[in-house]
């Protein structure tokens, strides 16, 4: 379980004027959730990420994982990091091995295992991810957009993090690459992995997350089930956010009259609610 | 006469293996044919992969095709000395903001661009203040480009491109990186720039919903043009899309699952207000 408590952040506390990136952050994410991290650019979700990992400590207030603070002095931070595994942005740029296997097995040799654990791990991963054998000793540039950025998660999938953090892993992505990467998260998550997306797109985390939280300037604005949240449509756009597609068209057919479901954001669930609505009249 | 004009370009590079022995061919571009008249606004889209930014940079002789041709105003790419006046004509805009800003100021970044084409110092000036002004940013002239939000960031490097006054501006998944409102701002920024300036605009995205305003729209997959025409025609092509891994905007899919359960509307809704017109006429309210 990873918990926020009283957390601030500030990456110029010594310079005056300073303003936090992170302020009064209070949050709890259990074992096995699948949780979708929204704010517009500069809001402070990568930096809050960079906490669930140890890459960045609390200014004040505690970062707890499983019963244990974790800070910059206490040294438990390769445990952390064998445990909660982030994902950056554009993933591939940090693709370096002359191989797809060898750029894999960096993460678990890392962690001083064998090269045999090393090769099976990897393997493992690749095979999650859904990369062939046959890419194995490819250079990892000669791959397409998609097949770097899975394979860049490989790599971290490779050290058996319980957490998986991603820090918009669909930018750049065409449709199918980004639903194929999607559902290879709920895969993960559906077999126990605890599962924290960031991402801009409203209609991914709608599809996927089953719990959303919302940063705005530094605090948490929501937090809660999808259609909870994307009930507030005016404020989230006020954040630089909006709803899902499906469900502004229905909050728009809805103040046009139509007594539709206007929480909905899945297509065949709206067209069911929309031909429902056409039958009574 | 076209502003660019593309016949059958091909491009292809070399693959080396990893002692850097060349190890085969790559075809890229394979045989795009493709005009853009003076006031276009082309929506190009493709999956990962599909060639479709190596065509892009053919358009202002980043590229140069192996075979076939592109002229850009009437001059040909591949002449090395029409290079100032191509990049001169067509602007590129990219994903990453943080890449394409250089200046320390937001105006003195706009002004990079004239100044290399040794535009006077005063006209420069007001080069940067029509920029800016076009594409909302002139209030923030005086700002370090590292406090704006991604939006504003593309929105400064559309500037920049502008103030080299080209007749056309190309932008490659220009907002890939960005939030709702930061896409909904650079959408409507290219947007005016057609509507008013009647600067050519081709825009490559991902996603669906910003190509509705095109007025054509190509489809490339494997380094070929598979489909071409309006928003319309080409979103009424679900299945054909789905096979080269795109998709259709999400309000054309519900129209078209509404359409599939019998309800009778039109074929290829592409905004709300259509659907809802369309509702309107099936429930008569």
């Amino acid at each position: 379980m990873l918990e926020f408590v009283d957390v601030e952040y500030y990456y110029d506390s010594d310079m005056p004027g300073a303003t936090p990136a992170l302020r009064d952050i209070n949050l709890k994410i259990e074992d096995g959730e699948f949780v979708g991290i929204i704010g517009h650019t500069g809001s402070g979700k990568s930096t809050l990420v960079q906490h669930m990992n140890g890459l960045l400590n609390p200014t004040k207030g505690k970062y707890i994982y499983d019963g244990t603070v974790i800070d910059a002095k206490s040294g438990n931070l390769k445990e952390l990091r064998a445990k909660v595994g982030l994902v950056f942005q554009y993933p591939e740029h940090q693709l370096f091995e002359a191989t797809v296997l060898e750029d894999v097995c960096f993460g678990p040799k890392n962690m001083g295992l064998t090269d045999d654990e090393c090769k099976k791990r990897a393997v493992e991963a690749l095979d999650k991810v859904g990369v062939d054998a046959k890419y194995y000793d490819a250079s990892p540039f000669e791959l397409s957009g998609g097949q770097k950025r899975r394979v860049a998660i490989a790599g971290v999938l490779a050290m058996s993090p319980r957490v998986l953090v991603l820090d918009e892993p669909t930018a750049g992505l065409d449709p199918e690459g980004r639903h194929d990467l999607l559902n290879m998260l709920k895969t993960l998550n559906d077999e126990g992995m605890t599962i924290v997306l960031v991402s801009h797109s409203m209609d991914d985390v709608a599809k996927y997350a089953r719990r959303l939280v919302v940063i705005d300037n530094a605090y948490i604005a929501f937090d809660g089930t999808p259609t909870e949240v994307f009930s507030h449509k005016s404020e989230l756009v006020n954040m630089g956010l909006n709803v899902p597609q499906i469900t502004g068209i229905m909050q728009s057919l809805k103040s046009n009259g139509f007594d539709v479901d206007d929480t909905l954001f899945d297509v065949d669930a709206a067209a069911e609610s929309i031909m429902k609505c056409l039958d009574r009249k | 006469m076209e502003l660019i004009k593309t016949k059958d370009c091909v491009y292809e590079y070399v693959k080396h293996d990893a002692d850097g022995n060349e190890c085969g061919k790559v075809r890229a571009v394979d045989g795009v044919s493709l005009d853009v008249e003076q006031g276009d606004f082309i929506a190009i889209l493709g999956a990962n992969g599909s060639g479709k930014s190596t065509f892009a940079k053919h358009l202002n002789a980043i590229l140069v095709p192996n075979e076939g041709s592109v002229y850009v105003d009437g001059k040909l790419t591949s002449d090395p000395d029409n290079v100032w006046d191509v990049r001169q004509c067509t602007g590129m805009v990219f994903q990453n903001p943080d890449n394409q800003i250089i200046g320390q100021l937001v105006e003195e970044d706009v002004g990079f661009g004239p100044e290399n084409l040794c535009v006077p110092t005063n006209e420069i000036w007001q080069r940067v203040e029509e920029s800016l002004k076009a594409v909302g940013m002139y209030a923030y002239r005086k700002k370090s480009p590292a406090k704006l939000s991604g939006g504003q960031k593309q929105r400064v490097s559309i500037a920049g491109v502008l103030a080299m006054h080209p007749k056309c501006i190309v932008l490659d998944e220009p907002t890939a990186m960005l939030d709702p409102k930061g896409r909904k701002e650079v959408i409507r920024a290219a947007r005016a720039l057609n509507d008013v300036e009647n600067i050519s605009i081709i825009l490559i995205t991902h996603y669906m919903e910003e190509v509705i305003y095109a007025n054509k729209v190509f489809i490339i997959d494997n380094g070929k043009v598979v489909m071409q025409g309006t928003p319309k025609e080409i979103f009424a092509r679900v299945d054909e899309l789905k096979q080269v891994g795109l998709e259709v905007p999400q309000v054309t899919l519900l129209a078209h699952e509404l359409k599939s359960r019998g309800l009778n509307i039109a074929d290829a809704v592409l905004t709300e207000a259509e659907l809802i017109e369309e509702l309107k006429k099936c429930s008569n309210l």
